[in-house]
């Protein structure tokens, strides 16, 4: 009888123990191919945000665009080429790894080939030096400073013998006639003061460029020695004055702007401010006043939009030009890498 | 009479104890059943899901026409270029009817039948459900079937959604292991989506 039980109890323990080792087994490879799938996914996650990377790095014009990374445990490898006659078709290759710390044999890779057209949004592009958008407008001038619509480089230096805009647009005739009575011999162009209603709202836009700011000026005061970007770097600069018009932002010298300048309220032009782009000014009552003291001017072209009422004053005794059209100047503010956008030509994963 | 009672006695323990061995050996084995059906049917659903969503992220790779050919709510018939070299070929997923698997007991499965450029291949994963929604750039559903290459052109996003049960039930008739899986691509070829 003990022997009997002997044998029982052994061979119980010996199902059990089989029972047991094959349960792990068993265990053991689910977890294995349910680990499988969750790093392939992983790897599939991180080679995506590989691409996400590269690309707000090429928004920024990152001179040195990193080709690899880790990121939350994983890794990736970055190929770019760029192609088209443009420059803007790129080829992009990233290969996601997670994990990134375990043997070769436990890594899921994951591939992605794309291929994307760099495009650019919407521009409330200037078709003319300074284009008008409200109605009535004053336009004062004294001395002699200039208004010219004829098309320069990106600098305003050297003219390119095409593509001449007006110096002004208004909205309707007896505005186009008063601003050139005011501005007479002082604003070039072709014509020199024309009506233009398609001038775009450049409220549509205004959000947009405040949210992408890169400079924000959130109250009314006087700036001066600023460096906003760079020609290779064109960038974006908000400044809100507010809607009352007894507000207003005066920048002074040493203030020199790439890209694109949103004034909301009114705006004074002093020193020896540069600024080449974009300048939109929105407001109230609109005005904006170039001062007779420095050299103040902007290559690119200017949007005056807002309620009845704007105001355009330009001051001086110089004979250079204080707004001078630039499609070139306004061509990179277009550019700027945060108003680009990506559309998928192809993409295999 | 005292031995003859150790005797019977003896006897009652042992019949006892082998009962419950006995019992012991059927639940372990249901058990092990269980599991093994488990591990099946979970290691199903990971090899079904990887290859869905290795062929629907491709609609519309290397395609000049028509990317997605037909869509109902349980079969989709499209073109890509599977393989990053060529032209691309013509690709269908269906259903087959349940009653037309009869290699497992259960009679709710049934197979998958997935069709590259012609050659049909019949994947037996245990599925009892496999369902396909489709959504239109506003991310509405595009109610099933589709019909039309107007309608078919509308589609950005395919959820789909499967089920997958063992083939047999442990105890009989009683526990059919069972996994669901659900996601919604976007097939990035699919027209003007941006990034």
């Amino acid at each position: 009888m003990g022997r009997s039980a002997i044998l029982l109890v052994s061979g119980l323990a010996l199902m059990f123990g089989v029972f047991t080792i094959s349960m792990n087994k068993s265990f053991e490879s689910l977890s294995s191919s349910e680990v499988g799938y969750y790093n392939y996914s992983y790897a599939r996650n991180i080679a995506r945000t590989a691409i996400h990377r590269t690309l707000r790095e090429y928004d920024k014009a990152t001179p040195t665009i990193p080709t690899t990374g880790t990121f939350d445990g994983g890794a990736y490898t970055i190929g770019i080429s760029v192609s088209g006659a443009t420059g803007d078709t790129m080829l992009i290759t990233s290969v996601g790894t997670y994990p990134d710390n375990s043997s070769e044999e436990l890594k899921s890779h994951y591939t992605m080939h794309v291929k994307l057209l760099r495009t650019t949004k919407p521009f409330p592009s200037s078709k003319s030096a300074i284009g008008i958008r409200a109605v009535p407008v004053t336009y004062n001038i004294s001395g002699s400073p200039q208004v010219d619509g004829r098309n320069y480089d990106a600098t305003g230096t050297t003219l390119v013998g095409s593509g001449d805009l007006p110096g002004v647009t208004t909205m309707n005739p007896v505005d186009s006639a008063q601003v050139a009575n005011a501005g007479g011999a002082n604003i070039i162009g072709s014509p020199a003061v024309k009506v233009d209603t398609s001038v775009v709202d450049p409220k549509d836009f205004i959000d947009e460029y405040k949210a992408n700011a890169d400079y924000k000026y959130p109250s009314s005061g006087t700036f001066s020695g600023a460096t906003w970007g760079s020609p290779t770097s064109p960038v974006i600069t908000y400044c809100n004055a507010g809607d009352n018009p007894d507000f207003s932002i005066k920048f002074t010298g040493g203030v020199v702007g790439y890209g694109i300048l949103v004034v909301r309220g009114d705006v004074q032009f002093n020193g020896n401010l540069e600024f080449y782009g974009l300048v939109i000014v929105d407001g109230f009552n609109t005005t904006v006043t170039f001062g007779a003291s420095g050299t103040p001017k902007i290559v690119g072209g200017v949007i005056v939009a807002g309620n009845a009422g704007a105001k355009v004053t330009l001051k001086g005794t110089g004979s250079n030009a204080k707004i001078r059209y630039s499609s070139e100047a306004l061509a990179r503010a277009r550019n700027i890498g945060k108003l680009r956008y990506y559309s998928i030509m192809d993409w295999y994963e | 009479m005292s031995t003859f009672l150790d005797i019977i006695m003896s006897a009652f323990i042992f019949g006892v104890l082998t009962l419950s061995l006995g019992r012991v050996q059927v639940n372990m084995n249901n058990t092990k059943a269980q599991n093994q059906f488990s591990y099946t049917v979970q290691t199903n659903a990971v090899e079904l899901a990887r290859l869905v969503e290795h062929d629907i992220v491709k609609i519309g790779y290397h395609v000049t026409g028509p990317k997605i050919t037909a869509a109902d709510s349980s079969s989709i018939a499209f073109n890509a270029a599977l393989d990053n070299t060529g032209a691309s070929t013509p690709i269908q997923y269906s259903v087959g009817a349940p009653s037309g698997l009869t290699e497992t007991s259960n009679p709710r499965d049934f197979v998958l039948l997935r069709t590259v450029n012609g050659n049909t291949t019949s994947i037996n994963f245990g599925l009892i459900q496999f369902n396909l929604k489709y959504f239109d750039a506003q991310n509405a559903i595009i109610p099933t079937p589709i019909i039309g290459s107007a309608q078919l052109d509308k589609i950005r996003g395919i959820r789909i959604r499967f089920s997958i049960q063992s083939s047999e039930s442990v105890p009989v008739d009683t526990v059919w292991e069972s996994v669901s899986w659900e996601k919604t691509i976007l097939p990035r070829n699919l027209s003007n989506l941006n990034y």
